[in-house]
């Protein structure tokens, strides 16, 4: 169980050469446009295939087309072709000390190769171990030893899939004792490996909440031209423990806070693909696409300003 | 061992066995250990809701409450070990059978048979369903002697619990919470397959049941009617061959001698 350590700090330079031929090689899909899309709900469908909303992009958990056939892929196949698509996953446990899982990996690799998503990211966190998966993401503490493993397996999974991914920090819940500040081990992996970055607004804020750190000091931090996406969501308090332990349950409205973070950010590195991400108590896609306004008003006034 | 390997043993042991204090040690503040609740509940949380979603006739016919006490048995006891939960909880129906407090509702297991088919149905690989001008190119009277394969949405489902009408009640979006509690003690059989990319679903009788499932073992049309009239002498062969072709039931066309169907 012993991840082994990693050679690929060595290997930096050719690293970033090849993956960014491959991101050329990947130029018949088209990028993410530089304004608000909305993770995508079966219950969403129809409204978003007749959706005339301009510049209107949608994110999916690839694990959850992973199907044999049917509907599902058929809305997303009808969508696709409308609109840019990214690909958001959950189940590649990066930090986790199993392999691979030789069937996700294979699943990916065919959803990728039929709806070409402009992006494709993961999870700085692990989710499976001893044969289990716990659809969930744990967390990892930010040391040498943790930072080059990641670093072989982001490595080794944008080697099996023949592209650049990006990986999203984490939202925080325990105060692992570790040797980097969040900012630094995350750029530090995308040196190692060529990766990009998906800028998780909320994550911060529910992380700098949790153990105590300043969350626009964080993300004045992260070089802009890392990033490739970002995400704003909203969280809720613990049962327990209240505003002192934030839950980044995507359960609720982008709170004032983190649209505060949003602006500032975007001020400094300029209009980003930002996705409005809600995974439970789903409401009306009026109230998605209200929030995607409030975003794209932010990326606007950007993109004219630039 | 190395460090890395020592935090996810302790990781899990303070999360799945319930040890926070495990996790004190690599803690900057050893008195947030107890946090790892956290994931603990969002792991079972996880779960539990994939199951609600695979399983939405039965969540509502369980009740909430009974429903979640469930949901924690059933993922202890299978926790999920594929990296898509979109088919996670395949066994709930045996589980529920065997389910301590389950007894009161013995026709809940019934009613999963029938999610559970809903959902296979619903993910089955595409495959285009024989047609009527399909099978004009064989001779009236090699007819009899075709195997013709089902759909692969096709789920037969036997059920001893005259559950169906609740469960259909219980699967509207807009339903609201039945409990069934008057649901008898009857074979029944329901025939859940996608048409156009939607879950069709309706009753059927034993005849029929017997004849859809001798197709789909491998026996020839004239075979399988024989099977369906030993075990209903009121089946019709021709009217539930043609129902079955204008439904999409039957999939791709296999000669005489062939292998039979799956």
């Amino acid at each position: 169980m012993a991840p082994p350590r990693s050679p690929s700090s060595r290997a930096t330079t050719a690293k970033r050469e090849t993956l960014e031929d491959r991101a050329l090689a990947q130029a018949s899909s088209p990028p993410l446009p530089p304004r608000a899309g909305i993770g995508l709900k079966p219950e969403h469908y129809r409204a978003v295939l007749d959706s005339a909303a301009e510049d209107l992009w949608l994110e999916v958990h690839p694990e959850n087309y992973m199907v044999a056939g049917g509907p599902r892929l058929a809305w997303l196949e009808a969508i696709r072709a409308r609109h840019p698509v990214s690909f958001h996953g959950v189940g590649a446990s990066l930090g986790g000390p199993d392999p691979f899982d030789a069937d996700h990996l294979r699943a990916l690799k065919e959803l990728i190769a039929r709806f070409e998503p402009a992006v494709v990211s993961e999870h700085v966190a692990w989710s499976a171990a001893r044969g289990r998966y716990f659809a969930d993401l744990f967390p990892l503490p930010r040391t040498d030893e943790a930072l080059c493993w990641l670093a072989s397996r982001i490595d080794a999974f944008q080697t099996a899939l023949g592209r650049r991914i990006l990986i999203e920090n984490p939202s925080v819940y325990l105060p692992l004792k570790s040797e980097m500040d969040e900012p630094d081990f995350l750029v530090e992996l995308c040196a190692r490996t060529g990766c990009g970055l998906l800028l998780d607004v909320n994550n911060v804020y529910v992380s700098a909440n949790n153990t105590g750190f300043d969350a626009n000091a964080y993300l004045d931090t992260i070089p802009g031209h890392l990033i490739g996406e970002v995400h704003l969501a909203g969280h809720e308090s613990d049962a327990r423990k209240g505003e002192a332990l934030l839950i980044d349950t995507h359960g609720a409205p982008v709170s004032a806070p983190v649209w505060a973070l949003f602006h500032r950010l975007i001020e400094r590195v300029g209009s980003r693909p930002t996705l409005i991400e809600r995974d439970a108590n789903i409401p009306p896609i009026e109230e998605l696409m209200a929030e995607r306004e409030q975003a794209n008003v932010v990326l606007q006034r950007q993109l004219e300003l630039a | 061992m190395n460090a890395l390997a020592t935090f996810y043993d302790a990781f899990l042991d303070a999360v799945m066995e319930q040890r926070p204090r495990a996790l004190q040690y690599c803690l900057d503040d050893p008195a947030r250990a107890d946090d790892a609740i956290v994931y603990r509940n969002t792991i079972f949380r996880g779960s539990a809701d994939a199951l609600a979603t695979a399983y939405p006739a039965v969540a509502r016919m369980a009740g909430a409450a009974f429903f979640d006490t469930l949901a924690v048995a059933y993922v202890a006891s299978a926790p999920p070990r594929t990296r898509s939960l979109v088919g996670y909880g395949q066994d709930l129906a045996a589980f529920l059978s065997e389910f301590p407090g389950a007894e009161a509702a013995p026709y809940l297991a019934d009613a999963a048979r029938l999610d559970r088919a809903w959902l296979e149905a619903h993910l089955a690989p595409d495959a285009p369903s024989l047609t009527a001008t399909d099978l004009s190119a064989s001779a009236p009277e090699d007819i009899a002697a075709l195997k013709l394969a089902l759909h692969p949405s096709v789920h037969i489902v036997s059920l001893t619990w005259n559950v169906y009408n609740a469960w259909v009640a219980n699967r509207l979006a807009d339903g609201s919470e039945q409990q069934a509690r008057t649901v008898d003690r009857i074979d029944t059989w329901v025939l859940l397959w996608r048409l156009d990319n939607e879950v069709q679903h309706r009753r059927l009788g034993q005849g029929e049941a017997t004849f859809l499932r001798a197709l789909q073992s491998g026996q020839s049309l004239g075979e399988a009617a024989t099977t369906a009239l030993q075990a209903a002498d009121d089946f019709d062969t021709s009217s539930s061959f043609a129902g079955a072709l204008n439904a999409g039931v039957l999939a791709s066309f296999q000669n005489p001698g062939a292998e039979g169907a799956t």
